[in-house]
């Protein structure tokens, strides 16, 4: 009988990218449920809107080099990438401007440099900067949390719904009604207005540790991240370099002078740096690839996000601190390699026993 | 005595998990295949040179007889499965990576199996010296079983070697033998089945092994997935009471078996990128390569069969046989029941489904490094399709060896050399891990082979346009050295004459000199003649 040759290994490997990323996608549940929980339905249309724009973009991409659709778009990959996206956008985001943000990361972040694997930068971040700095009052105006009684009433389905599509916000009068500042966009103004913490601290969007509302949706991320490490999706060198850094920072800041900053509590609960610790920086396609180059990269964005956050321009500095650090990764991974068997000195581990 | 069994003090870096499915194999004892309706034995089993043919055609052989004796410091012996007649000397298809032909000798048995005169059965070793035993070892053709086929008797002889010239090389004397039962491909069971069923013979042949080399200690692993092996051996190691054997259970981790992860594992040093065991004082060896030095030893018995597993959805009766070399595997796999159904097979691999490679005929034949007959089918082995590097790093977390395969497949396929060596590429002990792991079913390994001989090919050209540059430097210096010699024997010719010359014509005015005083005198003569 005659066989086929091929080359070693013979097995089927049993991890797959489709699958990564439906863990992924899995691990976000809780966290968009608590997310619908407090802040309505406006997560839910953004998603919707997110993830047709992101597949119709992928398959446009995809068909004008000629590569077939089905593989790429199966990989799931892309819509992990509007996910995040609707994830950071506030809920009444108009639906352009999701849309323009999800064109952008796919087409010009993702494709541009050759698709999967290839882009430099974060997708999502990346497409996220561009409506942030296209629509930056639209991006900071948020729904009050759920449980906050600012003397209004929540917004229903439909009318969360004819706001989207509308393109505009309910009308400036009832803006100011309807929406509130998210807690660090608040923290900024009212620090810049030269209050000190613990009169911030009472107004009612605060809650516990962070912010009220988005300290749960926090933990919920935070149940999704650990069960990707558990899954070995992700490994903890990333997460936990970028909330140990910036909590070491907001913690020394803090304890230097309590008045003027906040808590590292409040630092990891109220913005978007749990999100980025487990979902956003672990994009492997940007980070770092060696354990000790992926803490460095992690650090890295810990501390920038601490930096923006205080002293730059924006409340949320994740989009930028990501894409600042993705810039570095190429020297990270030069300078980081792990060490070779037989060459230097031998490191090796006892046995757990 | 009570045998304590240690577990493996260290771990080796990286490694993965994988399906052993050996439970299929290794549910009976090992079978012994009958005769083959034919042998075929090619020259070249081991690493280093084909064995010279002793035989011609149409001559009769008896079982155990040498049939093609080493050549070179590196070859081993080939010996007679069985007796029969030799009738063909030829090329014929070989179980090899290649799959190309080589010269094999190939043998109709009579059915008699019948020995050449063997001195002894139970030769007592502990009377012989340390050179009879080694070269007892070297006719016996016995070469490396784990995979490698390195010839053993060259093994033991540096491993001797080192002791006299250990300490001017700053070497630790050979202190240590470590036996490897660890056998962490998956499929692949003959070893387990080996330590089942022969562990009594496996102590035997490490008594021999201690002798010779003068090793205090021998640790002896097995990894853990093989519970029965370990209490066989344990059992056998009660009563055959040697302090100095250790019994090590390891951690089931691909690639435990690997030389240097073993190493690692047991003590926790590292073998330096070249350099082998010995550097730091161990010898190691498989333990389908002890049972053969205790059966040349002992019984007087040539490598002339060995354990195969023949198994894989594939096969019918998975199952370890006794085989002779020589058996082509498509009687093996009649032997285990045949195929299961011939539509759906893919691949016929020899060895495991991670380091093994694909033949692509069943004709050929069993061989000294023939481990394992692995037959799967098209829904285990049809690769998936390969997608984008997605950089996630698991091949990295994967690797024995501590390199980034995601940056060696980078420069591997943009054909940057450089900095895949830079990269260390030259130290992937092409595994196969990295490969498993990946969620984009990138082919690694593929990769990394064709670099490597690319760069081997590269080195090569370099090292030929090298010596054709030397070649013509050389020429260059003999034309100049030659012209240079004729110019020097000319100038001495030159000057031979001129010196001539000028004798000559310091001679001619001698003489001229001589006939004008003659004259001048006669003329005084004359004068004063003249005078008188
Ligand atoms: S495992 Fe595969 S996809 Fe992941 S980094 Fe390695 S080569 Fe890339
Ligand atoms: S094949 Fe090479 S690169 Fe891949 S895991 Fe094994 S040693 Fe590492």
């Amino acid at each position: 009988m005659h066989f086929p040759t091929q080359s070693s290994p013979f097995i089927r490997p049993k991890n797959t990218v489709t699958k990564m990323m439906l863990h992924v996608l899995l691990a976000l549940v809780p966290a968009l449920i608590a997310y619908v929980w407090y802040f309505g339905w406006g997560i839910v249309i953004n998603l919707g809107i997110a993830t047709i724009t992101a597949l119709l973009c992928e398959f446009l991409a995809l068909r004008l080099q000629n590569k077939p659709g089905l593989p790429a778009l199966g990989d799931l990959s892309v819509v992990v990438t509007a996910i995040l996206i609707a994830f950071c956008l506030p809920p009444l985001t108009a639906w352009y401007v999701t849309v323009i943000a999800v064109a952008f990361a796919v087409l010009l972040a993702k494709h541009v440099y050759g698709g999967l694997g290839y882009n430099i930068f974060n997708p999502a971040m990346a497409g996220y900067v561009v409506v942030l700095i296209s629509f930056p009052q639209e991006l900071t105006v948020w729904l009050p949390p759920r449980g906050v009684d600012l003397g209004l009433d929540s917004v229903s389905f439909g009318q969360t719904l004819s706001y989207v599509l509308s393109g505009s916000l309910p009308t400036p009068a009832s803006l100011d009604a309807v929406t509130s500042a998210t807690p660090l966009d608040l923290l900024k103004t009212d620090l810049g207005e030269m209050r000190t913490m613990s009169e911030i601290k009472t107004h009612p969007i605060f809650g516990s540790q962070g912010a009220h509302g988005w300290e749960w949706i926090n933990n919920y991320i935070a149940i999704g991240g650990i069960y990707l490490m558990f899954m070995k999706v992700i490994r903890w060198h990333i997460p936990v370099a970028v909330l140990a850094s910036l909590a070491v920072m907001a913690g020394m800041f803090n304890m230097f002078d309590p008045d003027h900053y906040a808590k590292a509590g409040f630092h990891i609960f109220s913005g978007a740096a749990i999100l980025c610790a487990f979902f956003i920086a672990t994009d492997p396609v940007t980070a770092a690839t060696s354990n000790m180059g992926r803490i460095i990269y992690g650090i890295g964005i810990g501390v920038l996000i601490y930096v923006i956050r205080n002293w730059g321009g924006y409340p949320d500095a994740v989009a930028f601190a990501v894409l600042l650090m993705n810039m570095c990764v190429p020297l990270i991974d030069y300078y980081f390699k792990p060490r070779v068997y037989g060459h230097g000195k031998s490191k090796t581990k006892k046995a757990k026993s | 005595m009570d045998v304590p069994l240690r577990e493996a003090p260290y771990r080796f870096t990286g490694g993965i998990e994988v399906n052993a499915n050996k439970d299929e194999s290794t549910a009976d004892r090992i079978r012994h295949t009958p005769i083959p309706g034919q042998i075929i034995l090619p020259l070249r089993q081991h690493s280093g040179n084909a064995a010279t043919p002793l035989v011609s055609i149409g001559e009769q052989v008896l079982k155990g007889q040498l049939l093609a004796a080493a050549h070179g410091s590196v070859s081993a012996n080939i010996h007679a499965p069985t007796s029969g007649m030799i009738v063909a000397i030829s090329d014929y298809p070989v179980p090899h990576p290649s799959n190309l032909s080589d010269t094999c000798i190939r043998l109709i048995p009579d059915g008699m199996d019948m020995w050449i005169e063997r001195p002894v059965t139970e030769r007592d070793y502990k009377n012989l010296d340390n050179q009879t035993i080694i070269e007892i070892i070297r006719k016996h053709g016995i070469v490396g079983l784990g995979g490698a086929v390195f010839p053993t008797e060259i093994k033991l002889k540096n491993s001797q070697d080192n002791r006299i010239s250990a300490n001017q090389k700053n070497l630790p004397d050979l202190h240590t033998v470590v036996i490897n039962g660890a056998e962490c491909e998956p499929y692949i069971s003959c070893d387990d089945k080996l330590m089942q069923e022969y562990a009594d013979d496996l102590l035997e042949g490490i008594g021999i092994v201690l002798q010779i080399t003068g090793a205090e200690r021998c640790m002896f692993a097995i990894e853990n997935n093989k519970p029965e092996a370990l209490r066989f051996v344990k059992q056998a190691l009660r009563e055959y009471n040697d302090a100095r054997i250790e019994l090590y259970s390891l951690p089931s981790l691909y690639p435990q078996g690997g030389e240097k992860q073993l190493i690692q594992s047991l003590t926790g040093k590292e073998i330096s990128p070249n350099g082998l065991p010995l550097d730091l004082g161990y010898l190691m060896l498989n333990v389908g390569t002890i049972k053969a030095i205790r059966d040349a030893v002992i019984d007087d018995m040539p490598l002339i069969s060995r354990v195969v597993t023949v198994t894989g959805d594939g096969i019918k009766f998975p199952q370890n046989v006794m085989a002779m070399l020589g058996t082509p595997v498509s009687e093996l796999i009649e032997f285990c029941g045949g195929y299961k159904d011939k539509q759906q097979l893919h691949q016929l691999i020899m060895g495991g489904s991670l380091m093994g490679i694909s033949l692509h005929s069943d004709a050929v034949p069993v061989v000294k490094a023939m481990n394992c007959v692995l037959v799967s089918t098209r829904k285990n082995t049809q690769p998936k399709q390969a997608l984008a590097c997605i950089r996630c790093g698991e091949c990295a977390q994967v690797c024995p060896a501590g390199l980034l395969p995601q940056q060696l497949y980078w420069y591997s396929q943009a054909k940057n050399y450089h900095e895949a060596q830079r990269f260390n590429l030259a130290d992937c002990i092409e595994c196969g891990a990295c490969d498993y792991v990946c969620p984009s079913h990138i082919p690694l390994v593929q990769y990394f082979r064709h670099a490597k001989s690319e760069i081997r090919q590269r080195d090569e050209q370099i090292r030929l346009a090298e010596q054709a540059k030397m070649r013509f430097e050389k020429r260059e210096q003999r034309l100049e050295k030659i012209a240079t010699q004729r110019a020097e024997r000319l100038a001495a010719k030159k000057a031979r004459t001129q010196k001539l010359a000028s004798k000559d014509s310091s001679a001619i005015d001698e003489i001229m000199q001589r006939v004008k005083q003659r004259k001048s005198s006669n003329t005084d003569r004359n004068n004063s003649g003249d005078a008188n």
